[in-house]
């Protein structure tokens, strides 16, 4: 009974399977079919891409036993930290901020999400550039002007990554507003309105209304903001290189450099492994918080 | 259980299924060899575009047997491993001096040993270059062009500085004490920077090479069991860092970025704004972007160092893919001799020669400079490509007598024979530390970077 119940239901279904087949082959070729084959390579040694030699754990007790493994762990989870410092509250006070504007609403919207759809490696040289160390450089050049000493910016060792992250907080910022402006849309008027008669005032509006309503959104993009930056890439890549000696590189940088400068895929792989692991712990409990939203909304 | 089984069964079968590779071509169906040949020129390139078509024409009818395919890839790290792995890489293909192991290690070029003795390459390939080519006595590459580095003097630049004879020609520093007393002159008198040093993505390293021998370093020795040991936590070491550390620090002499590569050198030698770097020839940016004269171009050979004078050779490899049958590796060096690759100059080859410099002097791309052969003095095509540099000269000989004409201590010298990028990335990182950081001691840094590199790299090289 269970049985023909389970077959008319797939029966039922069967045209939303057809429609979904192209898009699950294709993460299944594109994504899954890498993975799982990155896996049982990083188990070998590899001539080209072509298992030689099974080594069992050897590449990953390589990687994790090299020196710059551990700086460029370090450097992974200060990425992260630091784009909370830096980057999580922004978009929150500008979308909060945004919702209360009269005047040039549109305007400001554009302007805010505008570096949004720029070429990450573009805003990336872009920043370079305003970094730029000589007195010809964008912010030497205000510091100059104001009296102030040139800085050094990204050749600081000590805060190349904050740097970095400030640049990656104004690409980036526009889109995350956005999302949060949409939550805070989805807030009922009538609340507002009630608090106003009551004689709320615009912080008191925020902080019990607007921050209550979102703050599960807030909590989906909190985790949807550690994954992203821990696979910090591009950035290192065009702005630093990784440097200055080795102050920014990060695990997809490292793992860049064994397949594609060192030629090593095993020990690229095996380091892509060891991300792809530490991800999916967030990956699930991104889930598990998305679930829990969903229900609860 | 049984389900998991299946399951994991028919996943893996899928995903063999799934995996592909291109057909490979041989012959065609008139029966002819059919060879692909790597960097053919696009059609925006117009003139090269048609020299490369004209070649093709000529040598299909001088062989009829053979059929070029043109394919415009050309070797980059990025798209290398994924092109071999496909089986789509051309039939000839070239790489740098300083991936030609690596390339060997990975199995994706054809042994040819047989090749290489019938068309008697062996005798003629210097020795210098024989080490990059070949594994257990081996030949998987032939060379096909090659450089040595030089000094890049800007001649306005030096000009303004004071810095010429009483010709007007430039003085040309013959130490590196003496290039970082120029360097400093030039930073004082101009405002520029005296020398754009290479500082990141590993040409830091690779520079630095230069300067670490000329300062009487070895970076690597091998034992007689075959296992190498790093060598360059050394004063002698220390002493090129604490040169490269003085011009920053003592002669405020280098751009404040920590992050130059080759196109930085360019840029800022290019716009006047930095005096001198390490390069190699022909370095065509330099007027094709930044429309620098050619006569303001000076190329001087490296400096001497208390353990004498280096300069490294590199340059491009002929490599055939992997699988290639004995017709194609045979068509492959009928199309390198016909192309002018190669030691002999039949009169084929010197036409595509003189074609190639024409082209060159049409875009006002530097002329002038003797280029390293790779292959012995006695042979033809050294004093033919001489004649043929002389004939369409765009930059004066005076500006390039010292390069042209180098001191007789000048040893020449290739890469590092092991992890040559590792190496290059763990010298990178000292480098950003002596120029970020005035506190830096050069040689508490290289004892680090030995030992580190010893254990990450060199205890399980082969």
């Amino acid at each position: 009974m269970l049985k023909k119940h389970r077959f008319g239901k797939l029966k039922n279904d069967f045209s939303a399977y057809i429609l979904m087949f192209p898009a699950i082959f294709l993460i299944f070729l594109l994504i899954w079919r890498p993975v799982y084959q990155g896996f049982i390579l990083s188990f070998f040694k590899l001539q080209g891409y072509e298992p030689a030699e099974f080594v069992g754990l050897q590449n990953y007790k390589d990687i994790i036993s090299e020196t710059l493994f551990k700086t460029t762990v370090f450097n992974t989870f200060k990425y992260v930290g630091l784009s909370l410092l830096v980057g999580f509250i922004p978009p929150i006070f500008i979308a909060v901020m945004l919702n209360e504007v009269r005047w040039c609403k549109g305007f400001i919207k554009f302007a805010i999400y505008f570096p949004a759809i720029s070429p990450v490696i573009v805003t990336s040289l872009l920043w370079t550039f305003i970094y730029d160390p000589s007195a010809g450089g964008l912010l030497n050049m205000i510091l100059l002007k104001m009296g102030l000493p040139a800085q050094q910016w990204l050749n600081d060792a000590n805060h190349a990554i904050l740097y970095i992250i400030i640049s990656m907080t104004w690409s980036g910022f526009g889109s995350a507003t956005i999302l949060y402006l949409s939550s805070i849309k989805g807030i009922g008027t009538d609340m507002y309105e009630a608090a106003y008669i009551d004689g709320a005032g615009l912080w008191a509006r925020v902080w019990h209304i607007t921050i209550p309503q979102i703050w599960r959104i807030v909590l989906l993009m909190l985790v949807n903001n550690i994954i992203g930056v821990f696979q910090v890439f591009a950035q290192p890549l065009a702005m630093t290189g990784g440097g200055p000696n080795n102050a920014t590189v990060s695990l997809s940088l490292l793992a860049y450099r064994y397949a594609f400068v060192y030629l090593k895929n095993e020990k690229a792989l095996a380091i892509g492994m060891i991300t792809f692991v530490m991800l999916v712990v967030l990956t699930v409990f991104y889930f598990f918080l998305e679930k829990r939203v969903t229900y609860e909304d | 259980m049984k389900k998991m089984l299946a399951v994991a069964l028919g996943l893996t079968l899928m995903l063999s299924a799934v995996g592909c590779s291109a057909p490979k071509e041989n012959t065609n169906a008139s029966g002819k060899t059919q060879i692909s040949i790597g960097v053919w020129p696009r059609e925006k390139d117009a003139e090269r575009y048609a020299q490369y078509q004209d070649l093709k024409a000529r040598f299909e009818e001088a062989n009829p047997d053979v059929e070029i395919i043109p394919d415009n890839w050309s070797f980059s790290l990025e798209t290398f491993l994924a092109k071999a792995a496909s089986g789509n890489l051309p039939t000839l293909y070239e790489v740098y001096f300083t991936e030609g192991q690596r390339v060997i290690n990975a199995g994706y070029c054809a042994d040819l040993t047989e090749a290489v003795k019938k068309y008697g390459y062996e005798t003629k390939i210097k020795d210098s270059i024989k080490n990059l080519i070949t594994k257990d006595g081996k030949y998987y590459m032939v060379p096909q062009s090659s450089y040595n580095m030089g000094l890049y003097i800007n001649k306005p630049l030096f000009t303004q500085a004071g810095l010429v004879n009483e010709d007007g020609s430039v003085k040309v520093p013959q130490t590196y004490e003496e290039l970082a007393e120029f360097a400093g002159i030039i930073k004082e008198k101009t405002g520029q920077a005296g020398i754009c040093i290479c500082t990141a993505n590993n040409t830091g390293g690779w520079n630095f090479l230069n300067v670490a021998w000329a300062y009487g370093t070895e970076f690597m020795k091998q034992d007689e069991s075959g296992k190498w040991k790093a060598t360059f936590d050394s004063p002698e070491c220390a002493a090129a860092l604490q040169w490269i550390k003085d011009l920053k620090w003592k002669y405020n002499a280098i751009p404040e970025t920590s992050f130059a590569t080759g196109t930085e050198q360019q840029k800022y030698f290019g716009a006047e704004q930095a005096g001198m770097f390490i390069g190699t020839p022909p370095q065509d940016e330099l007027i094709s972007i930044y429309n620098m004269k050619a006569d303001d171009i000076c190329i001087a050979s490296l400096p001497a160092g208390p353990a004498g004078r280096f300069s490294q050779i590199g340059g491009t490899l002929s490599v055939v893919k992997e699988g290639s049958t004995p017709e194609q590796i045979d068509a492959v060096f009928k199309w390198i001799e016909f192309v002018s690759n190669s030691y002999t100059m039949s009169e084929d080859a010197k036409q595509t020669m003189e074609n190639s410099y024409q082209i060159r002097a049409n875009k006002g791309l530097p002329i002038g400079f003797y280029q390293y052969s790779p292959w012995a003095d006695s042979a033809e095509k050294a004093t033919f490509e001489k004649s043929i540099v002389d004939k369409y000269a765009n930059i004066p000989a005076a500006n390039v007598k010292e390069f042209n004409n180098p001191p007789e201590d000048l040893k020449l010298k290739p890469e590092e024979p092991v992890n040559c990028q590792e190496l290059y990335a763990a010298l990178d990182a000292c480098i950003q530390e002596v120029i970020t950081n005035k506190d830096a001691d050069p040689a508490v840094l290289l004892k680090q970077a030995a030992a580190d590199f010893q254990r990450d790299y060199l205890d399980s090289a082969e």
